[in-house]
């Protein structure tokens, strides 16, 4: 068993082979119908122009958040990989967020 | 035995059950802190793009220019890219070669689309007084969005060479060439993520923000 073991709870997993992509064929057209709907929705809101900036703007960024999730679970594998890389992914969201801020009160000032 | 439980060496038992990272592991491991590194590089581009994005200096500005349609046509190839790479893989576990190199295609193909979209998109802009110089905004959009477009297109020669590579290995691909096809994998989705960030943020909220 490699180092950076799989996520299965306490019972012992076997190895992923390599090149494993999960949950297979199905797995991958549901996901993408899933995002396919969520970027329609996102872009009819937006096209409709009907609905407030107010409403708008936070629906549509946690339509994106939803889509983010769901490439980087079911595509990326976090959902099965080892916590390591899943560390890696939110160390790596938080230091983006970090230096947007950063960026952000450099440039303002 | 794994490959790790055979090459952990002889202190392996004395730390009971820890043992090495496979090579394939380590560098799942690399690629992560490679994607993580560009998570921050990307960061500081919509950063900048977004304290910069209102001085137009008197040219036009997102609300003048994002289409759409465009942009919603791109996104598509690239969605559709990332269920032809995961049926790429599929064939992969299969074993089925043939069906790997046509998924591969496929997949480097609507890539392909995304960029030649991309271009044609900023030569309508250009063509629409927004060149690069002229105006913060502009500076910032075009090093963001271009960005992503040469992440893209180093996405497309990379999976174009794996396209090569299975013509390459006589004796068929072996379980550890399996790890090079599920790597570039990773990158084109995180490229995808990436894309979903940038027309959220930069072409859905700049057409309405």
């Amino acid at each position: 068993m490699g180092a950076l073991q799989p996520q299965h709870g306490s019972a012992p997993a076997p190895q992923p082979q390599p090149g494993s992509t999960h949950g297979g064929m199905r797995m991958h057209v549901s996901v993408a119908v899933v995002l396919a709907v969520l970027t329609i929705i996102a872009f009819a809101l937006v096209g409709s122009g009907s609905v407030p900036n107010a409403v708008l703007i936070p629906v549509i960024l946690v339509l994106a958040l939803g889509q983010i999730a769901l490439q980087v679970l079911y595509y990326m594998h976090l959902k099965w990989d080892s916590r390591i890389f899943a560390g890696f992914f939110v160390a790596a969201l938080a230091l983006a967020v970090l230096i947007a801020l950063i960026v952000r009160v450099l440039i303002v000032l | 035995m794994s490959e790790a439980a055979q090459t952990a060496g002889p202190d392996a038992g004395v730390a009971g059950s820890q043992t090495l990272p496979t090579p394939a592991e380590t560098t799942k491991l690399g690629v992560w802190l490679w994607l993580a590194s560009d998570c921050a590089l990307f960061a500081s581009l919509i950063a900048t793009y977004l304290a910069l994005h209102g001085s137009t200096n008197g040219g036009p500005g997102p609300k003048d220019l994002f289409d759409l349609q465009g942009t919603l046509i791109s996104t598509f190839a690239l969605l559709i890219s990332s269920v032809t790479m995961g049926v790429a893989l599929e064939a992969l576990q299969r074993h089925d070669i043939p069906g790997l190199r046509r998924w591969l295609v496929v997949t480097a193909l609507l890539g392909l689309v995304f960029v030649v979209l991309e271009i044609n998109e900023f030569h309508h802009y250009t063509v629409s007084g927004l060149w690069y110089q002229r105006s913060v905004f502009a500076s910032s959009f075009y090093s963001l969005v271009g960005f992503h477009g040469l992440h893209v297109s180093f996405g497309v020669a990379w999976i174009l060479s794996l396209f090569i590579f299975t013509f390459r290995k006589p004796g068929g691909l072996t379980r550890a060439d399996h790890w090079r096809f599920e790597m570039a994998s990773l990158y084109w989705y995180f490229v995808d993520v990436v894309w979903v960030v940038i027309f959220t943020v930069i072409y859905l909220i700049g057409k309405v923000g």
